[in-house]
């Protein structure tokens, strides 16, 4: 981890915070005053950021990057609930219901990732003070309670076999894969183990639906793959 | 850009240099090294990327990550 004690380039901040969803609703002087008070902090992809149970000291909001958020079982099997990506805030839910609140989960960086913390005074003062950044919180938490409705009714209701081709659809979807996944990575993604995943991956290339190029899985059929995640 | 031909990635500062992955390899691709007990890749052609040996790695040392694209040919 690498950590500067004041901002470098403040007005590069105010421009990224600026165009994030939940600081967009804040005034110039607001992510001035943002910019003024805040550290930044670089990870590298893998690296730790944050641990279930540690006490939630400041704001941290990621400015680039990815982090996944997981908890673990005693067996230590992951389940990753979620990724945070720019203009997220860690762990909003347990900071606005309690004092002296605590990370229900852990999290580290998927690719190299910045985070900017703020004073937790200065989250308080401008949710007190702007009823506007308060519309657009309100507007983040359901966007994220809809994103852990649809994770739970994912985990109780379909198959591990559904959830992965659901999975692999949306990986191949996105642009720019700059870094790859490992099995028991996508195991923690679909909430099932190694093995299950490797017997999976080999299941849908007997049935034509993908193909293993060495590191690269190459999907083949979208129309099987969808209707599988449908199930 | 993806590269072609990658081999499995091997963080020998987790290795305990237990042997299980050698032990794994079908295609003896992967041994160890007399002199310091750690795995290599001696013949790394010979590696098809099956990922037995990411899989039975007891310390999580060996990394076989996968990129998930479409088709894109015919």
């Amino acid at each position: 981890m690498k950590q500067w004690t004041a901002m470098d380039d403040k007005q590069g901040l105010i421009r990224i915070l600026g165009k994030t969803a939940v600081f967009s609703a804040l005034s110039v002087q607001e992510l001035g005053l943002i910019a003024e008070t805040s550290v930044l902090r670089t990870y590298s992809p893998g690296a730790p950021i944050f641990f279930q149970g540690d006490e939630i000291a400041s704001i941290l909001v990621v400015l680039e990057g990815d982090i996944a958020v997981f908890q673990c079982s005693s067996d230590g099997r992951e389940q990753i609930l979620s990724h945070l990506r720019e203009g997220e805030i860690i762990s909003v839910v347990p900071l606005l219901l309690y004092k002296n609140a605590c990370h229900a989960a852990s999290g580290r960086a998927v690719r190299a990732t910045k985070i900017v913390s703020l004073p937790l005074r200065l989250f308080d003062e401008l949710c007190a003070k702007n009823a506007a950044f308060d519309r657009t919180l309100l507007r983040y938490l359901a966007g994220k309670l809809e994103q852990i409705s649809s994770l739970a009714g994912s985990l109780s209701l379909r198959t591990a076999r559904s959830r992965l081709a659901a999975f692999l659809i949306k990986r191949a979807d996105e642009p720019g894969q700059s870094v790859g996944i490992t099995q028991e990575e996508i195991a923690a993604e679909i909430g099932t183990v190694r093995e299950i995943v490797a017997r999976l991956l080999r299941d849908f290339a007997q049935a034509g639906w993908l193909k293993r190029e060495r590191q690269n899985l190459v999907l083949l059929n979208r129309e099987a793959l969808e209707e599988e995640a449908r199930r | 850009m993806v590269n072609d031909f990658a081999l499995p990635i091997i963080d020998l500062t987790l290795c305990s240099g237990c042997g299980a992955c050698a032990a794994a390899c079908p295609e003896h691709a992967l041994m160890m090294t007399v002199d310091s007990q750690q795995p290599a890749f001696v013949e790394p052609y010979a590696c098809t990327y099956c990922t037995e040996c990411e899989a039975v790695c007891p310390e999580n040392a060996i990394h076989c990550p996968l990129t998930i694209t479409w088709n894109t040919e015919d």
